[in-house]
């Protein structure tokens, strides 16, 4: 009984954090808020063809624009890639994990889907992802692992698997023990130049990056020190999803 | 910390509330559906939350006070709320009445590393039942819009509109010669 009512109260006066830092749009970028997402497109989406798009799912009690910095970034360097990302109730994507599949039914000028979230929000996408094994063409993990019952080393789609080497909260062992639930694995580096293929997961380890510089929200209670920058942290997240999001 | 300690000055506000004259204390859980978010129309399942308020007897039988607070969670966060409001009870038989109930609200949507100021209003109507021995019940069905100014510095919506079903325990204070 003590344990629900812990639960209870934990659940109703939970604390989301806000973004931090001020926020530039790139001129390239358009934004579109909707009830159920955050848009980022760029202006010339409308002429590719060979349009990718990634769902992305908020780490637990994040508000979804703290991954904005990058998103748009991400965006505005790469114009064949949309980004939507969700907002889930409470901030938590344990209550809506299935939400990520409306938009593939909705976008239909969308060519290739992926699938990601950070910590909880990557869970939540590992549990998508085995729920509609044939929808996404890849899974972007950070700081996150599937759950026992997402068992995904037999899905055919790729796998990117971020973490940071002084994340306090996911940390590295923690990450490599979750290994066995995903395709079989390599580990990559900045260098790498390797084509991503299906059935393969990519294990990408970000050093001196931690868990809460996945997005723009401060130090997180239980995180380790980085000691990169949040901007040199967020660099290396989007060079490895240019190369990742073909 | 500052969330920490709004919400022990709204439980100490709501014990010291206690103490004076209601004519009872009520005890509800709501389940909350988003209508809209921003201008646009976007029916779903938005959370729960939890209340206490009390009703104190205004000018005659069929008008109330209502002072509470609420905790709970909306398309936008987590938050807790003042509530002050007033009843009408337009019509009342020997075993129900139907209620009309209308808040203003005030409080905080809980987020890190500040809080942010959220207010707004609700009405809705309900049916009390009144069960010989047990305590009253309700239920009932509000039209509730609250904005947190601060989130449109983040978000253009930053305003909501939500329906929220509530249920209600009453445990009115007995009249005199109730006690016995």
């Amino acid at each position: 009984m003590k344990y629900y009512c812990c639960v209870l109260l934990i659940f109703f006066s939970a604390c989301s954090y806000l973004p931090e830092a001020e926020f530039i749009l790139p001129e390239t970028v358009e934004v579109d808020y909707r009830p159920d997402y955050i848009h980022f497109y760029h202006r010339d989406a409308a002429q590719v063809t060979n349009g990718v798009a990634l769902v992305f799912y908020p780490g637990g009690l994040v508000d979804p624009h703290v991954y904005r910095d990058w998103q748009a970034k991400l965006v505005s360097q790469n114009p064949h890639i949309q980004v939507f990302s969700l907002r889930v109730a409470a901030n938590l994507a344990v209550f809506e994990a299935n939400k990520g599949a409306s938009l593939v039914k909705k976008f239909k000028n969308i060519n290739q889907w992926y699938v990601g979230g950070h910590s909880l929000g990557g869970a939540m996408a590992s549990v998508l992802v085995d729920n509609e094994r044939n929808m996404f063409a890849g899974l972007v993990l950070m700081a996150a692992y599937p759950a026992e019952s997402n068992d995904l080393s037999d899905w055919q789609g790729k796998v990117l698997n971020l973490y940071a080497e002084n994340d306090g909260l996911a940390d590295t062992t923690t990450i490599k023990s979750k290994a066995r639930l995903l395709p079989p694995g390599v580990i990559i580096n900045k260098q790498s130049t390797l084509d991503f293929v299906a059935g393969q997961t990519y294990n990408a380890l970000i050093f001196g990056g931690n868990h809460a510089q996945f997005g723009n929200y401060g130090q997180q209670n239980g995180d380790g020190i980085a000691t990169v920058s949040t901007e040199e942290q967020q660099e290396v997240i989007i060079d490895y999803l240019e190369k990742f999001l073909k | 910390m500052k969330q920490g300690r709004f919400i022990l000055l709204i439980l100490c506000f709501s014990l010291h509330v206690s103490t004076l004259t209601a004519q009872g204390l009520e005890l509800g859980l709501r389940n909350q559906y988003r209508i809209s978010l921003g201008m646009e129309l976007a029916p779903s399942w938005t959370g729960l939350a939890l209340e206490a308020q009390w009703a104190f007897p205004l000018l005659s039988d069929q008008y109330e006070l209502l002072i509470g607070s609420e905790t709970g969670i909306s398309a936008l966060s987590s938050y807790s709320t003042l509530r002050t409001g007033l009843r009408w009870k337009f019509i009342q038989k020997e075993k129900s009445r139907i209620i009309l109930d209308w808040n203003l609200l005030n409080g905080i949507a809980l987020f890190r590393p500040n809080s942010l100021y959220e207010f707004g209003s609700e009405i809705g109507i309900g049916q009390q039942w009144q069960r010989a021995g047990r305590n009253d019940f309700s239920y009932g069905l509000l039209l509730r819009f609250s904005t947190i100014p601060g989130y449109a510095e983040i978000s253009p919506l930053y305003y909501q509109t939500m329906i929220p079903v509530y249920f209600r325990w009453h445990f009115n204070k007995k009249a005199p010669h109730e006690r016995g």
